[in-house]
């Protein structure tokens, strides 16, 4: 056998230079010196497939990496270990598998992997014959090694070669050399001695010439030159890596000199000041050797102290009787602190006492100087009333006088005898002063401007709105506008409009150029875009029918409108920034009807750059939404299949318009916008249809091109979020069906009954107002009259019974009427209107008017001067409390307003609250009211503030519930945001919006009702800032709660303090009082004063409050009007009426 | 946990969140050791998801094969990424925390009313460690579940009449760190100061404190209490997903800590 090529070559020293450099260094090894005999065994046998058994720091395995990587070898690596060691190489922690992993994924893992598992684990995941070289170098023992020669063998391919490390070991338990000795007489080899030995065995029949050359040397002089040219390359390897190692560490230590020296210049620099210190302090301890020796002293007690508390240490027992010795003494401080609480509080009791008489002084004083100002004011109208007299009384003595008059004197006695001819010369007269002073031109010229305002408008759909057609000319798309029907759609497409006028009209030529197969109507509603917006949009040929809201009313009491307005089957909301594509309706349509259960169905989304919007959306449990694809590829398959999804964006969305009426459309509560679509959604699911996702109808959407400039917007979604969360929280735990009667929708019409407007000043919202005049529309629609709620803007029906389910009240009789001109008489035979005013907003032009004044807040005089007169066509005023009526007469008399009677009506609780003693009750405190800021705010700012002054002073846990709505307004959600974040880190819940279910949950569960309007505020500088009345207190008490308000306004009338609840002065006595009844909740005495508050708050029943308006509306308009309807709670009707004011 | 064969049984196993195939000598199975090949899932791990799916669909599924974002809405306690990763992909599932965003403290029911009602609640782990009272924890579990709703629960559990409670009168407490060791300093709630040594916690010392050891017929009816019934205990083995364990001593007795379903009333 020829062997001159292989010794050549190595004569050569033909090798490349890198094999003598270990690709990894710095880590302990006996491979560094084989480096270079991996770099020649990979390039000369080239592997398919190189695997190695054993691979710890990797120092082999990264040199065989290497070498792939620089011949550019098609190989597959694989380093097979536990990375725990074994019996040899002993076990190791977890840093060395990461540091390798580190050290191999940043440069082999395109053709390498690092496989955590046994050997004999490994083994099944490689066929049998794929691997070309294989290194064993795991557990050394003979029976391991043979294990796994033995074990890994089929899977060697016809030119595999096997590499064993550590033949030349032979202490300890090592057994390789045993191995390689037995394979000797099987297989040619070859073995190298130095860095204790590998053997090369060649176990393929057909291995490369200079594999079979090196294999079966026979040469000892050849064998030897080879041995000694390995191993002095290998040497450089090994000096190498000692190099690298040592450089690292040289590193480290100029690295550690660097940090030394650092710190030796700060401690030179710290030397200095300590130098200059200790001369300054010895200037001073040469000054004051007395106090030095005190010093001493001090000290010499310190170290003694020190050694007494070392003892202390040792001694466990000691420390655990310090511990209780500690304890008893702060509950002696704690029996102390509440000594000198109790002594506190008596004085400030007394303080109270004091300040209350020196309220009353003031009161007195107040009404003393009202009286002197009304008199004074009064004698100086007379004084004026009496001048202007004198003047007419001379002007008329002037005109009796003048001759003309008495020229005229015979036409004045004809004119009287003829009627005719007086009207005749009157008109004569008023012509020829209309024309003189042009007043005929500024009217026609008003005329004409009223009739061009009105010019959209003209096909009225319904009184209430302002509808108009004036889309269309046909020149656009007439053969896809040939499926337009505005008969009989199948489809209604709803489009809801607010300034952009430039996307509503590329939406609606992509559905007038792309919608077929489909019969379908558009309604296009403006929702109080500017009048230029407006003139853009009438200019848009094209078909489609227009309703004009005056005022934005939003996105989704927009659709609401435009929902009730629809004639298709269905309806198809879409947002006018998104662009249809072809095939969109119909294949919507066809999914929609293909499953029954579906109640709503919407499309694939997509970005105008092509990128995937939405497939369908999922909300999570936190109530956040994820748009399922977002930013993806809309073409991939998981988006091209139909399903059922929880939700889809209302940008377009397809349903039955009787579901959408059903359900209740979309809730007001979510106003301005975002989450009323979620919300839409669930009612549907929880109506026991699915929401499906169509990936056949495609949508181009901008997304929130239309919200981009809402102000706030992050807070607003935000504040939804958590209405949403508080929302369905408790429903989803509690499931029920809430659809309604379509027939709800209509109004129940009664005959013969009289009508009454009762008109709504600050439109259709979830105030106490509104709940009062709701309460009346529903009682008066009950005892057969003809109600309307009347509003200055448009409202939908079902904003109008969605208000009604939250407040308990059926308002299916009751009609709505937007009254567009308060000039005008309204067709009524009373009229009930509210303000924040002294005198009333609009005038009594027809029947009988009731001003109901929620609190005569400050206004400018010429306001007031203005309406005074409106007064005295209104039978009465009406207020909520006695309080407020004090303030309203004062105020009225002030201005010298007519004398109007002015009567109390308390506002009624709910009906629906269920009356619960303490049973079931948790150490949870409610409030009640909206979140708002200015006016009469209810200040959970304070009462937080006081919540954790009594979480800090209180053992039990408390939890403190915050329940309302919210003010639309950047300064309102200001204010929000200021109380969650007072709340941080205290048991504060914040329930937006609470539906009925949820009220009364939270009531039946809490133990004390906090009250916080009027607090901190100066009654007599501010009264509107207090509470007017409070029906929430009364809510709280008929639930059982220990209600606790401020001693001022109107909860006076509601609560008799430490009878029924308690009134306090300030945030200190609110802590007190709470505590106090915590820590005796399950008390007789607790228990009492929840059964006297429950009795107490049947006064503000719904059936006191019917009694109480039954009795003014007979008193006003006539014995016969109206009978009030009977009511159902046998408690409440033996409840006499006397406690109501009159 | 019962299994035939000897500890000597190669038990070869698919993990059923990842698939792959895995196998190991029986008497080697631990609760918390014994991981996957491939994704490091250990017979808990599969147990909870074993449980997960017959509660939801059925039936045992691999995750790795179950489509993405079904509308089925689920919340866990920490969980291990090894399946809260696919869990994410498959549900509307949110993993929360302690001590970092989402958060969720199942002591604090204001706390638990920040999430609406789920369709499963996976909560393992996390009883041992909570403050007392326990029943009123339990039924913030119950609450975050929508009725009909499925818990997989698992906590360490012994077999005895009564849960062990390490300070059965804590009350205040707070934990001191020694530097070599800790101490447990509580004041009961009629003002006694207790001073407890030789702690056990979870994770590593001065982690997560142990605060007691289940009694399991204890812990049934802690549940039953909340408003859950259809409970299954997954005592007996599924060998094909490599749920076993074998004997896992601990100071208060043999543990069983088996994963337990249940559904919401």
């Amino acid at each position: 056998m020829g062997n001159s090529g292989l010794i050549d070559l190595l004569s050569r020293g033909d090798l490349d230079p890198f094999c003598t450099t270990a690709p990894r260094s710095g880590v302990p090894s006996a491979w560094y010196g084989h480096i270079p005999f991996a770099y020649w065994i990979t390039k000369t046998l080239r592997p398919h497939r190189l695997v190695e058994l054993g691979t710890h720091h990797g120092v082999s395995y990264a040199a065989f990496c290497d070498a792939v990587c620089r011949a550019h070898l098609d190989t597959r690596c694989f380093a097979v270990d536990t990375w725990q060691g074994d019996e040899h190489a002993g076990t190791y922690g977890e840093e060395v598998y990461k540091n390798l992993k580190a050290f191999h994924d940043s440069r082999f893992a395109a053709f390498s992997e690092l496989v955590r598992a046994t050997f004999d684990q490994a083994r099944d995941y490689f066929q049998d014959g794929s691997i070309d070289l294989l290194h064993i170098d795991g557990c050394h023992s003979y029976d391991a090694v043979r294990h796994d020669f033995d074990n890994w063998r089929p899977k060697l391919s016809s030119k595999a070669v096997v590499l064993l490390h550590d033949t030349n070991v032979h202490e300890r338990n090592f057994g390789v050399w045993r191995l390689w000795s037995e394979l000797q007489q099987i297989y040619a080899g070859f073995e190298f001695l130095h860095e204790h030995g590998l053997g090369v065995v060649a176990v393929g029949n057909e291995v490369p010439d200079a594999m079979r050359e090196l294999c079966n040397l026979s040469d000892a002089s050849n064998i030897a030159r080879i041995r000694n040219w390995f191993a002095f390359s290998g040497r450089s390897c090994i000096i190498e890596a000692e190099v690298s190692s040592l450089r690292e560490e040289a590193a480290e230590g100029h690295k550690l000199l660097a940090d030394r020296n650092a710190e030796l210049h700060r401690l030179q620099e710290t030397e200095q000041q300590m130098i200059a210190q200790l001369s300054a302090a010895g200037e001073q301890i040469r000054a004051t050797e007395d106090q030095l020796q005190a010093a001493r002293a001090d000290y010499t007690a310190q170290t003694a102290r020190n050694a007494e508390l070392q003892r202390l240490q040792e001694t466990e027992q000691q420390m655990i009787a310090q511990l209780s010795a500690a304890g008893e003494q702060i509950r002696a401080t704690e029996d102390q602190l509440q000594a000198a609480r109790a002594d506190y509080t008596a004085l400030e009791r007394e303080l109270a006492s004091s300040n209350r008489f020196l309220r009353v002084l003031r009161e007195q004083l107040a009404t003393l100087r009202r009286t002197y100002g009304s008199a004074i004011t009064e004698i100086s109208r007379l004084s004026e009333d009496n001048e202007r007299l004198k003047a007419i009384e001379d002007r008329l003595n002037r005109i009796v006088n003048s001759t003309s008059w008495k020229v005229t004197f015979p036409a004045r006695r004809f004119g009287e005898n003829h009627e005719a001819a007086r009207k005749w010369v009157r008109r004569a007269l008023t012509g020829v002063w209309w024309i003189a002073t042009g007043q005929v031109f500024r009217h026609l010229r008003q005329r004409r401007q009223a009739r061009q305002a009105r010019a959209p408008t003209s096909d009225a759909a319904s009184p209430s709105l302002s509808p108009c057609l004036p889309l269309l000319q046909s020149r656009h798309c007439p053969a896809a506008q040939r499926w337009y029907d505005k008969e009989t759609p199948e489809v209604s497409i709803i489009i809801v409009n607010f300034n952009r006028s430039d996307l509503t009209q590329a939406c609606l030529e992509s559905i007038w150029r792309l919608t077929e197969n489909v019969r379908y109507e558009i309604v296009l509603l403006d929702n109080g875009s500017s009048p230029n917006e407006y003139a853009r949009l009438s200019e848009i040929g094209g078909r489609g029918r227009v309703i004009r809201l005056e005022a934005n009313r939003y996105f989704g009491e927009g659709n609401n409108i435009a929902v009730e307005q629809a004639r298709g089957e269905l309806v198809c909301l879409l947002n006018n920034d998104t662009v249809v594509t072809e095939g969109w309706l119909a294949n919507l349509v066809a999914e929609l009807r293909a499953d029954s259960q579906a109640g709503a169905i919407g499309p694939k989304f997509i970005y105008p750059d092509g990128r995937l919007q939405e497939a369908g959306a999922l909300i999570l449990p936190d109530a956040r939404v994820r748009q399922i694809g977002k930013g993806g590829n809309p073409e991939e398959s998981e988006y091209c299949v139909g399903k059922v999804v929880h939700y889809i964006s209302a940008a377009c969305v397809l349903m039955p318009r009787r579901l959408f009426l059903e359900v209740g459309g979309f809730e007001f509560i979510y106003e301005p916008a975002y989450y009323e679509d979620a919300d839409l959604f669930l009612k549907i699911r929880e109506s026991g249809y699915v929401i499906r996702y169509c990936p056949t109808a495609r949508i181009v959407h901008h997304e929130n091109a239309s919200q981009r400039e809402v102000q706030g917007i992050s807070n607003i979604v935000e504040m939804n979020r958590i209405t949403f969360l508080n929302r369905w929280r408790h429903r989803l735990a509690h499931p029920v069906s809430k659809c309604r009667d379509l027939a709800s929708l209509t109004v129940r019409k009664t005959s013969g009954g009289r009508k009454a407007i009762i008109y709504m000043t600050y439109g259709l919202m979830l105030g106490g107002g509104e709940r009062f005049l709701l309460t009346l529309a529903a009682h008066l629609a009950s005892s057969q009259w003809e109600v309307s709620i009347g509003t200055g803007v448009a409202y939908s029906r079902t904003r109008l019974l969605n208000i009604g389910d939250l407040f308990g009240l059926d308002l299916t009789g009751v009609s709505l009427l937007t009254v567009e001109n308060l000039d005008e008489p309204l067709d009524s035979d009373l009229l009930v209107v509210v303000g924040n005013e002294v005198v009333p907003p609009m005038q009594v032009l027809a029947g009988k008017g009731i001003y109901v004044c929620q609190f005569p807040f400050p206004t400018t005089e010429a306001y007031i001067r203005e309406r005074l007169s409106w007064l005295n066509a209104y039978s009465r005023v009406v207020v909520y409390s006695e309080f407020v009526r004090r303030n309203y007469i004062a105020q009225a008399r002030a201005y010298g307003a007519p004398a109007v009677p002015v009567s109390v009506v308390w506002p009624a609780v709910d009906a629906g609250r269920s009356e619960t003693s303490g049973r079931g009750k948790l150490n949870r405190i409610l409030h009640v009211g909206r979140f708002f800021s200015g006016g009469h705010c209810k200040r959970q700012d304070l009462l937080i503030r006081a919540f954790r002054t009594l979480c800090d002073s209180c053992s039990e846990k408390i939890e403190l519930h915050l329940v309302g709505g919210m003010h639309i307004g950047p300064a309102h959600q200001a204010y929000f945001a200021h109380c969650q974040t007072l709340a941080k880190g205290l048991p504060v819940c914040f329930h937006l919006n609470a539906d009925q279910s949820k009220m009364e949950h939270l009531l039946e569960t809490s133990s004390v009702y906090w009250h916080g309007t009027g607090m901190d505020t100066d009654e007599y500088a501010m009264p509107w800032a207090l509470e007017h009345f409070g029906i929430s207190i009364g809510e709280a008490m008929k639930a059982g709660c220990i209600a606790m308000a401020p001693n001022r306004g109107g909860p006076q009338e509601i609560i008799d303090d430490r009878v029924t609840g308690y009134l306090f002065e300030d945030e200190f006595e609110l802590v007190e009082l709470t505590q106090e009844v915590f820590e005796r909740i399950n008390s007789n005495r607790v228990e009492e004063m929840r059964s006297r508050a429950i009795a107490a708050s049947l006064r503000f029943s719904r059936e006191q409050f019917a009694r109480r308006w039954g009795e003014l509306i007979n008193e006003d308009l006539g014995a016969t009007t109206t009978q009030m309807p009977v009511m159902v709670n046998s408690r409440a009707s033996e409840v006499k009426s006397e406690g109501q004011p009159a | 946990m019962k299994l035939s064969g000897g500890p000597n049984r190669l038990v070869e196993y698919h993990c059923n969140i990842c698939g792959c195939p895995n196998s190991e000598q029986a008497g080697r199975f631990h609760r918390e050791i014994t991981v996957c090949m491939s994704c490091g899932s250990n017979p808990r791990f599969r147990g909870i998801v074993h449980a997960l799916c017959c509660g939801i669909f059925n039936k045992p599924q691999i995750l790795g094969d179950v489509p993405s974002n079904l509308p089925v809405t689920g919340l866990g306690f920490s969980d291990s990424e090894i399946y809260a990763r696919s869990l994410h992909r498959i549900f509307a599932y949110q993993n929360t925390y302690l001590h970092q965003q989402p958060m969720l403290d199942i002591t604090s029911s204001i706390s638990c009313e920040q999430y609406l009602p789920v369709d499963f609640v996976i909560c393992t782990e996390v009883f041992e460690h909570i403050a007392p009272p326990l029943q009123r924890s339990f039924n913030n579990l119950r609450s975050l579940l929508r009725p009909g709703g499925v818990l997989v629960f698992s906590v360490p559990t012994i077999e005895a009449r009564e849960t062990v409670e390490h300070f059965p009168d804590y009350h205040r407490a707070s934990l001191i760190d020694l530097g070599d060791t800790h101490i447990l300093v509580n004041r009961t709630s009629d003002g006694h100061v207790q001073v407890f040594h030789d702690l056990l916690f979870h994770g590593g010392a001065g982690e997560v404190l142990e605060m007691r050891v289940f009694s399991q017929e204890r812990l049934l009816q802690h549940l039953e209490s909340a408003g859950f019934t259809d409970m299954v205990v997954y005592s007996d083995s599924v060998p094909e997903i490599g749920y076993y364990w074998g004997d896992l001593p601990h100071r208060s007795g043999n543990l069983l800590g088996y994963v337990i379903a249940a559904r919401a009333a």
